[in-house]
């Protein structure tokens, strides 16, 4: 079980913050169906985030502050800008971490936890409700247009490290995030200014999914 | 026995001894072979044993190209993982290799805190690096591994789980390395389960990677490229040039044997009966070979083809005399008249051959028994089967005429001329005591097999780019048991890491990377334990940037009372790091461990730094070698001096003439002294295979002067013996000439040593003849 610790918390904390959705208001109470619904039409996302962790060796809370991409169906990119600089990214089975200490690289196929906590991400911000039936064990609250997800790990692995993701939105905006964690540590994330509907490649910024420079034109 | 049951017998034989070999011949290619196999120096041992182990069974891919680069290198990691000849596949650090490094060494993170303990420790927990460690941390909260940071960091306050995470991202090769423009190469290495140099098994694995390699890149848009680098890639491309050789020139020396059958016989029975012995002395010696070993080597094939052309000589001496014979004498009469010329011919050919297979090299000793082997043989069909295969009589060719009268004439007009035969002789001693001390020895055994350019280019420009270590030059530590090894690996480590980037060295790959001696681990422990307040010191410095007192308890308690003992090879054998451990090696009841080095420019400098260390060495691999064929060339050339003196005995002997034995030894020895006086007049460089050649024309040689001494009173057979000295010399040359357009060096040496030393023996054995005439 220690084997897998470690990585599966590196994984999780690549895309702890990484939900956000769909900005329109739907006219009538939310229910989970209708929710990944509209997260399969949100396309490609952008949103700022304010994330502060509890984490027991600190006297207080910490903050950090960023942005974050989606492209669907399996690239995530969280650059953070408070208060130092990094950049995480998820190609499909890869993934890439650069801040000021270097860049550090994960093949996702090599380790089966990090490769199920990257998919179960992926599965909801794709909308995929089988898909995350699969592995959480869900709970949909809904008050008006207001809603809350939780999600219990299915899986042994993921229950060691995760107790619950709570996840809160109003219509088909994901509002906030909390992470618990089995050590007491804790995660809030926050969204603001959140864009759905955007295609990074058709618009020629699909370089903020990856770590290396970009290329040079006729090369 | 009737002539047709022989004729019968001698051509089942043949087909027998045909099918034997075209059913076991294996042959190989590895350069092994030409590495003396006999060799005192425990450290020369190693140096070979290094030459094909663990260190040296891997193969290294670099895939340049944009970011799709990634993506082909992990699919064709995926695809060539499967191959039976891949024992491993390391693509950069993954996530089982920081599982398997955690596992390794988080318990035991007070044990590694530092190379020099002693010194480091110290500075470690000083106010102003546990400040600057506490702000590191709490930026590190932020970072998107935080979940993982604030799990490790109770336990873990200084990060020293990531400077051996660090020193291990250093040491591998493998990974990415990106260029300013997102452009960049991705570093596989693929683990061999044989070795290199088993050419057989490389083949099918570099023809995988390339194929598969071809197809992703097609499949991705064709925007990468593949490099290579290994010393199997040398094993494949220098068995395909060996293989292209011996075809090449086996076809055209037959060419040219043919040719030289036909102009003079003017008969293709004659030439099928003068090739039917030589051919089964061939698969004779073939057969013996590959029932002696399991690979035959592809040079030694190659000499092998050489052999025909020698051992031609005997039927063309039976098949001329024969046909020049005056009288109707039958084919067995003929052969009695040349009997005792034919027998000590034979006998100093095969003599000759064999001191080669007394030399030190495996491959030239395959060669020389070989071939003694094969003209033996020969010898002994051509007096039992081919007088079965000739006409009763044969009528002599036009040629055949003409050779032997102009012959005659011509060593008759020389005879009657004392001074220029005297004059020719001294001309050609002067050409040797000229050249010979002008000589250009060459003992450098890389020299001796051509690598490929191409294949040399392409590796050279991989290992420059990942920053290989040098595969022939290394240090090593030797000591009695594992524990003092590392220890002395420690004690290196510290000597050569002052002159790394001083111009000296560019870096070294040490075992001290992954694992640290038992005693240096203790005294980590000791150090921290040492820290006066250790606890109150971390927690002032660490509750400033904002922790919670007490939160790094768990580190201070590792430090009092560590959960685990120190780390053991042994537990690096059942990891995935059990590779790294191909630098401890068994020396005969010691352990080396081995210290790759990179970028070597000064030796004496490596050395300066080690003196004084017990058991610690500086190898080059090229040094040592260089000194042993050194070393092997100068007994060689005693033995060539030896060989002539029993030969010379040998003929005093046979002659019971001082005059006579002196003349009969004359072309041999002369022929070769004058072959390596035009090599240093002309400055052309000689190597220990030149010397060994050398002893290949004392036994030819010596045949020329046999045959002009035994014929030089006998009129009747002095036209068919010089039109077949003539014919014999020809098809020598021819043969050996041909080798000298090999592109193997060492075949080539051979060729030029041996070609040119029998055609001087030849021309030298005129003034001989006329010397003996007038005797």
């Amino acid at each position: 079980m220690k084997r897998r610790l470690g990585l599966a918390v590196l994984m999780w904390s690549l895309l702890i913050s990484s939900s956000a959705g769909s900005n329109e208001t739907p006219q009538t109470s939310m229910s989970l169906d209708a929710l990944m619904l509209l997260l399969q039409q949100s396309g490609g996302v952008r949103a700022d985030f304010v994330e502060t962790r509890m984490i027991s060796i600190l006297a207080a809370p910490i903050e950090s502050r960023g942005t974050l991409y989606f492209a669907p169906p399996d690239r995530i990119a969280r650059v953070t800008t408070q208060p130092g600089h990094s950049t995480a990214v998820v190609r499909g089975m890869r993934a890439d971490v650069i801040d000021e200490t270097g860049r550090r690289s994960v093949d996702l196929r090599s380790s089966d936890i990090a490769y199920t906590l990257i998919s179960n991400i992926m599965v909801l911000l794709r909308g995929d409700l089988p898909g995350l039936r699969e592995r959480y064990e869900l709970s949909f609250d809904a008050d008006g247009q207001a809603w809350e997800l939780d999600l219990d790990p299915r899986a042994a692995d993921l229950r060691a490290i995760i107790v619950r993701i709570r996840v809160k939105g109003v219509g088909a905006t994901v509002t906030e995030m909390d992470t618990l964690e089995t050590n007491g540590d804790a995660t809030h994330s926050k969204f603001s200014n959140v864009e759905t509907g955007l295609d990074f490649d058709a618009d020629g910024s699909s370089g903020v999914f990856s770590i290396d420079p970009p290329q040079k034109p006729n090369e | 026995m009737s002539d047709r049951s022989i004729r019968i017998l001698t051509l089942a034989l043949l087909a027998a001894l045909g099918l034997y070999c075209a059913r076991n011949l294996e042959l190989t290619g590895s350069i092994t072979h030409f590495i003396p196999a006999h060799v005192d120096a425990r450290l020369v041992q190693l140096s070979l044993d290094l030459v094909d182990s663990p260190l040296t069974r891997r193969m290294v891919l670099a895939i340049e190209g944009g970011p799709e680069r990634e993506l082909v290198s992990r699919e064709l990691a995926s695809r060539v993982r499967a191959h039976p000849e891949v024992a491993w596949v390391e693509e950069e650090l993954d996530a089982d290799d920081l599982v398997a490094i955690h596992d390794l060494y988080f318990d035991r993170l007070v044990y590694f805190a530092s190379e020099h303990p002693e010194v480091e420790v110290p500075l470690l927990f000083a106010p102003s690096a546990l400040d600057a460690n506490a702000a590191r941390l709490r930026e590190r909260l932020t970072g998107p591994d935080a979940m993982l940071v604030s799990r490790l960091a109770s336990r873990d306050p200084l990060d020293l789980f990531g400077r051996i995470i660090d020193r291990a991202r250093a040491f591998r090769s493998s990974g990415q390395i990106v260029e300013s423009d997102g452009r960049g190469w991705t570093i596989l290495q693929i683990g061999l389960r044989s070795s290199p140099f088993d050419s057989a098994r490389q083949v099918g694995l570099i023809e995988l990677v390339d194929s598969e390699f071809a197809s992703l890149s097609t499949q991705h848009g064709g925007g990468v490229v593949l490099e290579r680098s290994g010393i199997n890639l040398f094993s494949v491309a220098a068995e395909k040039s060996v293989r292209t050789d011996v075809n090449s020139m086996s076809t055209l020396s037959t060419t040219v044997v043919c040719a030289l059958f036909l102009i003079v016989f003017r008969s293709l029975r004659h030439l099928l009966i003068a090739i039917v012995t030589p051919l089964i002395g061939f698969l004779a010696a073939l057969t013996v070979d590959i029932t002696r070993s399991d690979e035959v080597h592809g040079i030694t094939l190659a000499f092998g083809f050489v052999l025909i052309g020698v051992a031609i000589d005997y039927p063309i001496h039976l098949m001329n005399h024969h046909a020049l014979s005056t009288g109707g004498r039958s084919p067995r009469e003929t052969l009695a008249t040349i009997r005792k010329s034919l027998i000590v011919s034979g006998v100093t050919t095969s003599l000759a051959f064999l001191s080669l297979s007394m030399s030190s090299f495996p491959g030239l000793g395959e060669m020389g028994t070989f071939t003694a082997i094969g003209v033996a043989v020969t010898l002994v069909l051509t007096f039992l089967g081919l007088p079965a295969f000739l006409r009763n009589p044969v009528s002599p060719t036009a040629i055949q005429l003409a050779l032997s009268s102009s012959l005659v004439r011509l060593t008759t007009w020389t005879g009657q001329r004392q001074g220029p035969l005297y004059a020719s002789l001294i001309l050609f001693l002067a050409i040797a005591a000229v050249g010979i001390p002008r000589l250009h020895w060459v003992d450098d055994p890389s020299r001796f097999m051509e690598m490929d350019a191409a294949v040399l280019a392409e590796a050279s420009r991989v290992q420059k780019r990942i920053g290989e270590f040098d595969g022939g030059r290394f240090v090593v530590g030797v000591a009695a048991d594992r524990e003092a090894a590392l220890v002395l690996n420690e004690q290196i480590a510290d000597r050569l890491d002052p002159i790394v980037g001083t111009g000296a060295l560019e870096g070294i790959g040490s075992l001290r990377t992954f694992l640290f001696s038992n005693a240096l681990q203790q005294r980590n422990l000791a150090a921290l334990q040492a820290e006066p307040d250790l606890a109150a010191r971390i927690d002032v410095a660490y509750s400033t940037a904002g922790f919670r007192p007490e939160a790094f308890v768990p580190f201070t308690d590792a430090v009092r009372s560590p959960d685990v003992g120190p780390l053991l090879p042994e537990d690096l054998e059942d990891s995935p790091l059990r590779r790294v451990l191909a630098s401890l090696v068994e020396l005969d009841g010691d352990v080396g461990v081995v210290t790759l080095l990179r970028g070597v420019r000064s030796g004496t400098a490596i050395e300066s730094a080690l003196a004084g260390l017990e058991g610690a060495y500086y190898v080059d691999q090229q040094e040592i070698m260089t000194g042993i064929y050194e070393g092997i060339r100068r007994s060689t050339v005693r033995t060539l001096l030896i060989g002539a003196v029993v030969i010379l005995a040998l003929l005093l002997v046979r002659y019971r003439s001082t005059t006579r034995g002196l003349l009969a030894f004359t072309p041999a020895m002369l022929g070769a002294a004058t072959t390596l006086g035009l090599f240093g007049l002309l400055g052309t460089p000689v190597n220990v295979v030149s010397s060994i050649s050398l002893l290949v024309v004392l036994g030819m040689g010596v045949d020329y002067g046999v045959f002009a001494v035994d014929t030089a009173h006998d009129d009747e057979r002095l036209g068919a013996m010089l039109s077949s000295l003539l014919l014999s010399c020809l098809t020598s040359v021819a043969v050996f000439g041909v080798l000298a357009l090999s592109s193997q060096p060492i075949l080539r040496s051979i060729g030029l040593t041996t070609g040119l030393g029998v055609l001087l023996a030849l021309v030298i054995a005129i003034p001989v003849l006329g010397l003996a005439r007038r005797a």
